[in-house]
């Protein structure tokens, strides 16, 4: 008999990466077996009534500035143990949540009153829920900060209104759905470690921006700025906004020499006003727009790239760097024994464009490949959380993160979804991206590789081999080390390739051979 | 504040002005206010970037309604 006991702190709000790491904290206490925190949202109220964490006559009185914190435990002792204990480390964040700004008096509320007590200030970092993005995103404008928007879940018009703002204002927004950005030497948001160097890059998300980032640093090179400005800008929309800001600002910055543009395919007019700017940049440009004819590119004297790794290595070549040479590494496993009726990839994503990317090299060599990607990347999945045939998933996409981190940096989603596709005696192989980098999970290979061998033990006793493909977005300085990361994977089993693409062209040909097994003898 | 582009701030600027804000913002360290997620914020700090955080609550009691309308009006 569990017991289930839940608390409500009025008008706290804390960000969800925070409540996280205290509902992993709250887990791992004694007789504890489930525990959630996190603010009274609807959605997320929603979920807790789901989870059968929260009766619903509970939940209906939760304001969404409400923090809820609900766990599951074997006696009712332990439940309370864990809500005290929840207090007490919430107590001790508070303590540590304060500014950094020495002899600051007060932490400030508004944007305003930060901007007023630090008038130098000159770019805002916004990652609070979707909903209220657009108000705090247009109080930074207007008060003649850049912005960074990493929030998701905004609008597209609130995404134009605040486009049309900043460029009115002399001013950029970058995003929203921004994950990384590259200013100099410094990374914000989801970055890796790289050093700087010649090549500038403009990428409409964050892990096209942190792929082609890290095989410029693994080639030897580095970026000079990476500028993201969210995946609807090159829309016709959006109009490329934030794109061709970001373009004059790389073709008059001195220390780029080379200009990667990496994207979905941009609606049709967008497509005729970027490839008429590229030639005016007056710098060598490398267009990796995923999924579009390259022959526009060219015409307009660009490098068109088919992949990030080719983005990436034809900016090296233009830099005059030296790119390591066509891959002869790349895993070759020897033929899984596959049962009859194995035959479909699953990609579970955490990188939005890394997902595009292998879908579409997976389509080429496959057909269609079922996904949540929307656009020109294959049929739309009904349901997100339920793959058909062959799928590839994005993980961060808005319907999963509504009220939780992003799946770089909370695995649970991912973990679970992996447990799910391995049950399922039509999959043949599981394909990933492992992401690292600051802001990263500490470890994800650690937090993968348990559940991945578990996955693969479990599918041998029942008698078919379940070989999982993966590719470490990351280099040797990021705090997690590429090196040690690939490892722990291969420990799991996993095959670890050079480049995404290279991933997916594994698990393509992986698909093949299971399908050859299951073929009868003619 | 000697930035020579805030004080237009509140009107449109020139294709010139334009390409200044740009260009500080690429060559100048970013000196940062952040707004949502912590960790941001740390990870800034520990690339020796100047961040301020602001103790972000949702406007309006967490009303996500009223908060677009906010948005709209301001």
């Amino acid at each position: 008999m569990m017991i289930t006991r839940h608390r409500v702190r009025s008008g706290q709000y804390y960000d969800s990466v925070r409540l996280m790491a205290l509902s992993s904290q709250l887990e791992a206490l004694p007789g504890v077996r489930r525990a959630a925190a996190m603010m009274g949202t609807a959605a997320n109220r929603e979920l807790l009534c789901e989870a059968r964490l929260l009766a619903p006559a509970d939940a209906a009185p939760i304001r969404p500035d409400d923090l809820v914190i609900a766990v599951q435990a074997e006696t009712a002792d332990a439940a309370e143990a864990a809500l005290a204990a929840a207090e007490r480390l919430l107590a001790s964040t508070e303590t540590g949540a304060g500014p950094s700004a020495a002899g600051a008096p007060e932490t400030p509320r508004t944007i305003e009153a930060a901007c007023q007590r630090f008038p130098t200030a000159n770019l805002a970092l916004i990652s609070v829920p979707g909903p209220y993005a657009h108000y705090e995103a247009k109080q930074a404008l207007r008060r003649g900060l850049h912005v960074l928007l990493f929030s998701d879940n905004v609008s597209l018009e609130a995404e134009i209104d605040l486009k049309r703002l900043a460029r009115a204002k002399g001013l950029l927004l970058m995003g929203p759905d921004c994950g990384t950005v590259y200013l100099g030497g410094v990374g914000l948001g989801f970055a890796n470690v790289v050093r700087r160097g010649p090549v500038g890059v403009v990428a409409a998300s964050g892990t096209g921006l942190q792929a082609v980032a890290t095989l410029v640093h693994r080639a030897g090179l580095g970026l000079s700025h990476g500028i993201g400005v969210g995946g609807r800008d090159l829309s016709d929309a959006v109009a490329g906004l934030s794109t061709f800001q970001a373009l004059d600002a790389l073709a008059a910055d001195p220390d780029t020499a080379v200009i990667v543009v990496v994207s979905k395919p941009p609606g049709p007019r967008t497509a005729a006003a970027l490839y008429a700017r590229l030639p005016r940049l007056g710098k060598p440009v490398v267009a990796c727009l995923l999924g579009a004819d390259p022959a526009p590119a060219r015409a307009a004297g660009a490098v068109p790239a088919v992949t990030l790794d080719e983005a990436a290595h034809a900016a090296v070549r233009l830099a005059g760097g030296t790119v390591p040479a066509e891959d002869a590494t790349e895993p070759q496993p020897e033929a899984p024994r596959f049962a009859p009726g194995q035959r479909y990839v699953r990609g579970l994503f955490s990188g939005g464009t890394l997902a595009h990317e292998a879908a579409l090299v997976l389509h080429q060599r496959l057909g269609p490949v079922w996904s949540n990607l929307g656009g020109d990347a294959g049929p739309a999945l009904a349901d997100p959380r339920a793959s058909r045939e062959h799928t590839v998933v994005d993980l961060g996409a808005d319907e999963f993160t509504r009220g939780r981190p992003h799946p770089m940096i909370d695995p649970r989603e991912r973990l679970a979804r992996l447990h799910q596709e391995a049950a399922d005696p039509s999959v043949a192989v599981l394909l990933l991206d492992v992401v690292l980098g600051r802001a990263a999970h500490a470890d994800p290979a650690g937090a993968l590789a348990p559940a991945i061998a578990a996955a693969r033990a479990r599918a041998e006793a029942e008698g078919r081999a379940l070989p999982v493909v993966a590719w470490v977005c990351g280099t040797e300085e990021d705090p997690q080390r590429l090196s040690a990361q690939e490892a722990r994977l291969a420990s799991a089993g996993v095959w670890c390739c050079s480049t995404n693409a290279a991933a997916a062209r594994l698990a393509a040909s992986l698909a093949h051979l299971a399908e050859g097994a299951g073929r009868p003898p003619s | 504040m000697k930035d020579g582009w805030l004080s237009s701030r509140e009107g449109r600027v020139s294709e010139g002005e334009t390409r200044s804000a740009l260009a500080r913002l690429l060559n100048e360290p970013p000196r940062v206010i952040n707004v949502g997620v912590g960790l941001f914020a740390e990870q800034l700090r520990e690339q020796g970037v100047w961040v301020v955080e602001v103790a972000w609550r949702p406007p309006a009691g967490g009303d996500e309604r009223l908060a677009a309308l906010l948005a709209a009006l301001t």
